[in-house]
């Protein structure tokens, strides 16, 4: 009971010692840098509505950097704007905007390296070449902000949200656009990405890549040049996101590529030219995701091996489910399909006739794109209705043998 | 009809040009190892073979690793990577130097960059040749799974 009272007391005094600085542009202190030279550990900057030119500010203080009413802080493209050197900082409610270009530094609205437990929160970014940049450091929250990049199809910008090196980070609704991959995970570990929404971004919404055990839940991607690239990663969760729109010769919602033992579920494809498409992809279980009007629904390569589908809803799709060889190494069961044309007689909720969504069609393409073509052509139609009775190229094991009758909701 | 078949005689033509580099579309085209699309300027190569055929790579890794497993080394014609100096310009990748640097992140995360000579290289870190490169990404990458497709 004793040691608890010091313990309060100690506390107490702690609080008491933390001061909090006012800055405006009327106030004895009126820039962000003279602020943190008179600061302590502890102590909170709060920062009045107004611009305040940055000349690269550097945090060395674990304090709590402020914004009332968002006051904007501009890098006027010579300098980056905020620079984090030490653990336990919280910066919020700021606009950020304007940091240099380049591609040797790595130079970002606020760069985060080498520290643990820095939050960056209500934030809002424009313009900037990285907008939060995250190197070698754990336990970091980048929370509820706005990031607007203004990158053109000439990649002439950095990510949104950067993590290099990083284990532990949490990203959560934050809403990026306009740079080049939305959020950027490489050797990350133990990761949660929530609720953001990635939308027109140049390449990627999400992109990973030699990041292991973590999991992305919620968000959306909608309208990037890809939706989430998964790279040469092990243990990823994916579930209930959705990937819309992503359109063009060769885009996709979900590119995974060397990834193994991972889980997607519950996701949402609509409209996309591709929805998933797996290369070299082992032990992933495909389960209760909706393919909807997409180009192809799934794309599977024959290097894959022991991928698992089930209770998915295909509906709408011009391909269902293509792939690159006869030889099949997935397993498809209890799926529903739209193009489905048997009947259930026994009534027992699978159609009485396995279902085979490969269309020879879609094998033909794979090797010549430029046959596609001749997709609504009445040679194509007999073509694929004739492969359906006698299939000889079709992969012989790539078949749903209890395709659902009805759509799957759980 | 006369006009068709000129037409068509062109693009024959045309379509059997000799091999020469293909400029990289940078934001559109694709990497023929990765597939991820190809989007910084400073990084980039190109494989051409005997028959004209020209894959395209967004790093000098993808290049060494599509030129050590997926490919008949004998179909190979040349090979080209961009000079991070002078963005989107090709240099033959056996005279290329190579800096192998954390300073410098490349697309694919083996952070080497591709260079005309060692003059234009300022920071202090290691120096590979082409055959340094290819020995790096087999042992990083390729050692023990080399998947042919």
């Amino acid at each position: 009971m004793k040691w608890l009272f010091i313990a309060h007391i100690l506390f107490i005094t702690q609080y008491l010692s933390a001061k909090e600085i006012v800055v405006c542009k009327s106030c004895e202190i009126n820039d962000i840098q003279t602020a943190l030279t008179k600061a302590q550990n502890h102590d909170r900057i709060l920062i009045k509505k107004g611009v305040y030119i940055s000349k690269n500010i550097v945090i060395n203080k674990s304090i709590e950097l402020i914004g009332e009413d968002y006051p904007i802080i501009d890098g006027e493209h010579k300098v980056q704007v905020i620079t984090v050197g030490i653990s336990d900082v919280t910066i919020k409610g700021l606009i950020i905007k304007n940091s240099k270009s380049s591609y040797t530094d790595d130079i970002a609205g606020i760069k985060i390296e080498n520290v643990h437990n820095v939050v960056v929160e209500d934030c809002r970014f424009y313009d900037n070449f990285w907008a939060v940049y995250l190197a070698k450091s754990d336990n970091c929250k980048i929370v509820n902000n706005i990031i607007r990049g203004s990158a053109k199809r000439e990649t002439s910008s950095g990510n949104g949200i950067h993590l290099w090196n990083c284990k532990n980070a949490l990203i959560k609704n934050n809403k990026i656009s306009g740079h080049r991959d939305g959020i950027y995970f490489e050797f990350v570990e133990n990761s949660s990405i929530i609720g953001n929404l990635s939308e027109k971004n140049i390449r990627y919404g999400l992109h990973f890549m030699f990041s292991h055990h973590n999991e992305y839940l919620e968000n959306t991607f909608r309208a990037n040049g890809a939706g989430v690239v998964v790279m040469y990663s092990k243990h990823i969760k994916m579930i209930g996101n959705h990937f819309e729109e992503n359109w063009g010769p060769a885009a996709c919602g979900l590119l995974l590529k060397e990834i193994t033992d991972s889980f997607v579920s519950q996701n949402v494809f609509y409209k996309n030219t591709q929805g998933i498409l797996a290369e070299n992809s082992d032990r992933i279980e495909f389960k209760e995701n909706q393919f909807i009007e997409n180009g192809w629904a799934v794309k599977i390569g024959s290097s894959c091996l022991d991928d698992y589908f089930y209770h998915n809803n295909f509906i709408g799709n011009t391909f269902e489910v293509a792939t690159n060889s006869t030889m099949n190494n997935s397993v498809f069961s209890e799926n529903y399909w739209s193009d489905y044309k048997g009947y259930d007689l026994d009534r027992d909720g699978f159609g009485d006739i396995p279902h085979r969504p490969v269309r020879l069609f879609s094998y033909i393409s794979e090797k010549y794109p430029q046959v596609l073509i001749l997709l609504r052509s009445l040679f194509v139609t007999m073509l694929d209705l004739t492969e359906r009775y006698m299939p000889v190229f079709s992969p012989e094991t790539l078949i749903d043998k209890k395709p659902l009758i009805r759509k799957w909701i759980g | 009809m006369k006009l068709i078949i000129p037409v068509f005689l062109a693009l024959i033509l045309v379509s059997c040009r000799n091999a020469t580099i293909v400029p990289i579309d940078y934001g559109h085209d694709q990497c023929s190892y990765c597939s991820m699309m190809m989007i910084d300027p400073h990084y980039g190569a190109e494989l051409l073979t005997h028959k004209g055929k020209a894959y395209k790579f967004d790093s000098v890794e993808c290049l060494a690793a599509y030129y050590q497993s997926r490919i008949n080394q004998k179909d190979v014609k040349s090979l080209w990577v961009v000079n991070f100096r002078k963005p989107k310009s090709f240099i033959d990748a056996s005279k290329a130097v190579y800096l192998h640097s954390l300073k410098l992140k490349s697309p694919m995360g083996l952070n080497l960059t591709a260079f005309q000579n060692r003059e234009q290289i300022k920071v202090h870190d290691p120096i590979l040749s082409w055959k340094a490169v290819q020995k790096l990404v087999y042992q990083k990458w390729l050692k023990g799974k080399i998947k042919h497709q």
